[in-house]
């Protein structure tokens, strides 16, 4: 899968832009500040229909500007034509084809993978971030798990309103039966997906892993359901995680009942990097986590081939710098060949000549891209 | 800004509160009614006051009706050992434009959601259990195969379970004279889920 062309009408610093991609390695080279990351932002939001940074949407409509134009053409089997409208003034406009979509069916027509600094929060940041990276990963391959989520979360405000309602009145109430029976049931239907999405790509980080780390590093990605202690390794079949929901359900219920919300569920879900057997949120350097973070999103690359039949598009935002040599070569070989690449760089010397032969590369400067001819 | 004349304004917002009507949509009817004949809107205004005076609930079902029992309730032909459970009178018409089921109704008005305050005791559900004599023998749960619609169905079942009648819920799963490959996922997963033996 890849990319052909992006437009773009008054989106951040671009009045208008219109580029053309190359099937593999393209580069945008650019001071900081000039519009690199713009670019990545927008080739994003056609994949997952949301940004990967601003917190208002409206953030992305230049300055001074009503409305905002997001438009691409992605090669699958077909060219299909995505696009996206943000509007100050009027709701959110997804299209596929030129046909009105709801932003689940938007969702998964095109898939990217992209890696920044800021990924180093998937190991270092809170779990939240991991259910999140967990519930988009698994989106991407598989369309039913939205709706399931979604329905996860619908029971869990009604389960919580309800519960409130009884720590309020004090007294138990026998509906909050048939809820814990579908918390259980459509939780642990989530659960499993996690886990088995967390298995693959466990298996292919750790390959990965030891290439970039010369095999110095053995990485271990582990499943951590909320009733996990101390990191145990546990099996994740429906019916054994369905009873270790039921039995903490249990344990935890006098204290739910007392606080008025939920204490047990997927929501409370993390996922654990373990580099050579520690926890590599408190043990690993920045380097080393980084690292981690690099081979698990080239995992996620693996994984969707073998999810989708086809490799997403990688934007990797300003890594090159982060990298070691031998890790910037192994990256660099890696994407040489079968994989739709777009990468940001301060610095053009960062790539040999040869790789540069057979890229287009793009000058970023201040809103405008002029591309190398 | 008084574009429209008082009486029109207010008539554009009695319309705006029907549901699926918007400013545009309001705004449009209104004019068309004002363009109207005297004796057509009167017939119209006569309709709705009418349907309001002679509609109610039945005391039986729940479904709307002018006559109290409805004429489903009333009619000796029909299955007095089925009951099928909904959520709104729609439901009904749904069902009995397939002409398949001959049994009795019930209508809960509504689904048991506690995020809006509803539980059984803001449904007809006292209601139905009263009905359940011995001359019942089965109660089908036909509430909306969302999650809303879910929790409702095992309520009731776990509810009625233990008077020893028979309880069912409608299958979900595939449209009939569809493609199988136009499905979408969650309803095939339903589907392949509700296989049965052939």
């Amino acid at each position: 899968m890849n990319i052909k062309s992006l437009k773009l009408r008054n989106f951040r610093n671009y009045k208008q832009l219109d580029l053309e991609f190359a099937p593999h390695i393209n580069i945008l080279v650019g001071n900081n500040a000039q519009g690199k990351t713009n670019i990545l932002e927008a080739i994003y939001l056609l994949a997952a229909a949301k940004s990967f940074r601003a917190s208002k949407e409206s953030e992305m409509i230049k300055h001074n500007e009503i409305s905002s134009l997001i438009s691409g053409k992605i090669q699958r089997d077909a060219v299909h034509k995505l696009e996206i409208t943000i509007s100050n003034i009027a709701v959110k406009s997804i299209k596929c084809n030129t046909k009105e979509t709801q932003q689940k069916e938007f969702v998964g027509n095109f898939n990217v993978v992209l890696f920044s600094p800021e990924d180093l929060s998937l190991i270092k940041g809170s779990p939240g971030q991991r259910r999140r990276f967990m519930d988009l990963e698994i989106s991407q391959v598989n369309a039913g798990y939205r709706s399931l989520l979604a329905d996860y979360q619908k029971i869990l405000v009604h389960r919580n309103s309800l519960l409130k309602d009884i720590a309020h009145k004090n007294k138990y109430e026998k509906m909050l039966e048939v809820w814990d029976e579908q918390l259980i049931e459509v939780g642990t239907r989530l659960m499993v997906q996690r886990a088995e999405m967390i298995y693959k790509l466990g298996l292919l980080s750790r390959l990965i892993h030891r290439k970039l780390s010369n095999n110095q590093e053995e990485l271990i990605l582990r499943y951590s359901p909320f009733y996990a202690e101390n990191n145990e390794q546990l099996d994740y079949d429906y019916q054994t995680i369905k009873s270790r929901f039921s039995y903490a359900l249990a344990e935890e219920k006098p204290f739910e009942l007392l606080r008025g919300y939920s204490l047990v569920g997927p929501q409370r879900d993390d996922f654990i990097f373990l580099i050579n057997q520690l926890d590599a949120k408190r043990y690993a350097s920045q380097g080393q986590q980084r690292t981690a973070v690099l081979s698990c999103r080239l995992a996620e690359l693996e994984y969707m081939k073998s999810e989708t039949g086809r490799y997403p598009v990688i934007l990797l935002d300003d890594v090159m710098s982060e990298l070691d040599e031998l890790r910037k070569k192994y990256l660099l070989k890696l994407l040489d060949k079968k994989v739709q690449t777009i990468i940001t760089t301060t610095d053009i010397s960062d790539f040999e000549p040869e790789l540069l032969q057979n890229a287009s590369v793009f000058f970023v400067e201040s809103g405008q891209v002029t591309e190398r001819r | 800004m008084a574009v429209y004349a008082k009486p029109l304004a207010r008539l554009i917002d009695e319309l705006r509160k029907l549901p699926g009507i918007g400013q545009k949509t309001a705004q449009r009817l209104a004019f068309f009614l004002i363009g109207e004949s005297d004796e057509s809107v009167r017939s119209l205004a006569s309709a709705i006051v009418e349907a309001k005076d002679k509609i109610s609930y039945c005391s039986k079902c729940f479904n709307l009706t002018d006559i109290d029992p409805c004429n489903i309730c009333g009619d000796s032909t029909r299955d007095k050992s089925l009951i099928c459970v909904v959520e709104e009178p729609k439901d009904i018409i749904a069902l009995e434009k397939t002409r398949s089921y001959k049994g009795m109704y019930h209508v809960l008005h509504g689904a048991i959601a506690p995020l809006e305050g509803i539980g059984p005791g803001e449904l007809r559900v006292k209601e139905l259990i009263t009905r359940l004599t011995e001359q019942v023998q089965e109660v089908i749960l036909a509430t909306d195969p969302n999650v809303e619609g879910e929790a409702t169905a095992m309520y009731l079942a776990r509810l009625i379970k233990p008077l020893d009648i028979k309880v069912t819920r409608i299958a979900h799963g595939m449209p009939v004279g569809g493609d199988l490959e136009y499905v979408d996922e969650v309803t095939l997963t339903k589907a392949l889920e509700g296989r049965r033996e052939m």
